[in-house]
């Protein structure tokens, strides 16, 4: 019975999945790989340029999450403290969580997350999403 | 007496080993590695990395000990300081300081570490024996960078947000005057004699030249453009920043400032401060340093983690070397390495 009640939860989330990608796709989106999703836990986020724009895709528990990764102090590309599980700035200590909001300044604007889907083992995101590096 | 005497001679053996291994090394903190590279002085040779099971958790600031058998590393993540055994390369202690800790500072004699704490506007006084802060002074908000003066009497600490320099007794650890400045404090530098002290501003493409006997700023000098249109920065992408390193030789006689939006570095002389020339460096230029005898300068590019190597005479870059991820501030010390 449990068997085949996650079979079926496989099945669900797996045509969920398939639904996202596709109406991406039919919206005309292209869409870029940005990470394994096996790659990333509660504790390891995936850090990764693409279009000379850092990213860091992260998992706040229920779903995998993407964001710009860069400081919205100072412009800084952003690390991950996996035992903090925060996304820390290298230049003056600012913090946010893995929804993006600011836990330490001194950063006072959240992270510009982009939607993420999951797919095929991939993490992607739309290539309209991604914009040149503010201080390239 | 037999035994005695092989034991003075073991020590003596042991002495002179020791002496023997004392290199020149630079210490580059990799701030989203978690590490500190390495850098034999002057082969200019990556010859280790410490760690990030030993440092970790975003390395701001590295700085030595006189003799060199101590580096202090201010942490952003925990908030703390950490001291490291050069000889072993692990740690010998840790101090929370409460807040942000940037830019390091010792008194000449070592017994205080001195821990601007950014987001408290505080300078956090560590007691090196106890390893605990014995005080805290208000020195204003953003405090960023902090120098001991040639002279060993004052701490010098540059504030990013409340654009002011506040000069700290070290005598006496109390502050001992506050000079206000036209823009937010970054790097600076302070000249032998102790009378004039160099700044980068904020929003400033060039360098302030602050008169310490009249607290007043005598002079402004512009970096080049290179014929590009001056670097802009904004508040949102860059707070601000347009400048970020600046080092004088220990004669005096140079001074290295980067030009950290356009990718170069500029070699002026000292005092009369006249473009000697201009390198073309990494990106994000971040930090100069000088080898003991300035021969050479070294700028951490920390957008491509690189080093530049630059021969301060013939005025160019002579190597770059691949250091850890967002290498930022450095330190040179003569060292002897675990073996």
């Amino acid at each position: 019975m449990t068997s085949r009640r996650n079979a079926l939860r496989t099945l669900g989330l797996g045509l969920l999945a398939a639904c996202e990608s596709t109406i991406a796709r039919l919206k005309g989106r292209k869409l870029v790989r940005v990470a394994a999703a096996d790659s990333v836990s509660v504790s390891a986020a995936s850090r990764t340029t693409v279009a000379d724009q850092p990213m860091i895709v992260v998992s706040d528990g229920h779903k995998l999450r993407t964001f710009v990764a860069v400081c919205t102090h100072e412009g800084c590309p952003l690390g991950w403290n996996s035992t903090q599980r925060l996304i820390r700035c290298p230049c003056h200590g600012s913090a946010f969580d893995t929804s993006g909001r600011v836990v330490e300044g001194p950063a006072r604007e959240p992270l510009t997350e982009l939607e993420t889907v999951v797919e095929k083992g991939g993490v992607w995101i739309d290539e309209r999403a991604l914009a040149p590096s503010p201080r390239s | 007496m037999r035994v005695f005497a092989a034991g003075l001679f073991s020590v003596g053996l042991i002495t002179g080993q020791l002496a023997a291994q004392t290199k020149e090394y630079l210490y580059v903190g990799n701030t989203l590695a978690g590490t500190v590279s390495v850098i034999e002085i002057p082969t200019h040779k990556v010859v280790g990395t410490i760690p990030a099971t030993v440092v970790g958790n975003g390395p701001d600031d590295v700085i030595s000990s006189r003799k060199g058998d101590v580096l202090y590393i201010s942490r952003l993540d925990t908030k703390d300081v950490i001291a490291v055994s050069t000889s072993t390369e692990q740690q010998l202690w840790r101090a929370e300081v409460g807040g942000t800790p940037n830019h390091l500072a010792l008194s000449r004699d070592e017994r205080f570490l001195y821990v601007p704490v950014y987001d408290k506007g505080e300078l956090a006084v560590i007691d090196t024996k106890s390893h605990a802060v014995i005080k805290r002074l208000d020195v204003g908000k953003g405090a960023h960078g902090t120098i001991l003066g040639p002279s060993g009497k004052y701490i010098y600490v540059g504030m990013m947000e409340a654009n002011q320099v506040a000069v700290i007794d070290v005598a006496t650890n109390t502050v001992k005057k506050i000079i206000h400045m036209p823009e937010g404090v970054r790097p600076f530098q302070l000249s032998p004699d102790e009378k004039l002290l160099y700044a980068q501003l904020s929003k400033l493409h060039g360098f302030v030249v602050l008169d310490l006997t009249r607290d007043s700023v005598i002079k402004t000098v512009p970096m080049p453009t290179l014929g590009k249109p001056e670097p802009v920065a904004s508040e949102r992408l860059s707070h601000w920043v347009v400048n970020h390193g600046i080092g004088l030789s220990n004669d005096g006689k140079y001074l290295v400032a980067n030009g950290s939006l356009s990718g170069f570095t500029a070699i002026f002389s000292a005092p009369d401060l006249k473009l000697l020339g201009t390198i073309p460096v990494g990106r994000e230029p971040n930090w100069v340093v000088f080898s003991r005898d300035g021969k050479f300068a070294y700028v951490s590019n920390r957008r491509d983690n690189t080093i530049s190597v630059i021969d301060v005479a013939a005025r160019k870059e002579t190597s770059r070397i691949t250091a850890g991820e967002f290498p930022q501030r450095m330190t040179v010390a003569m060292a002897h390495r675990p073996q």
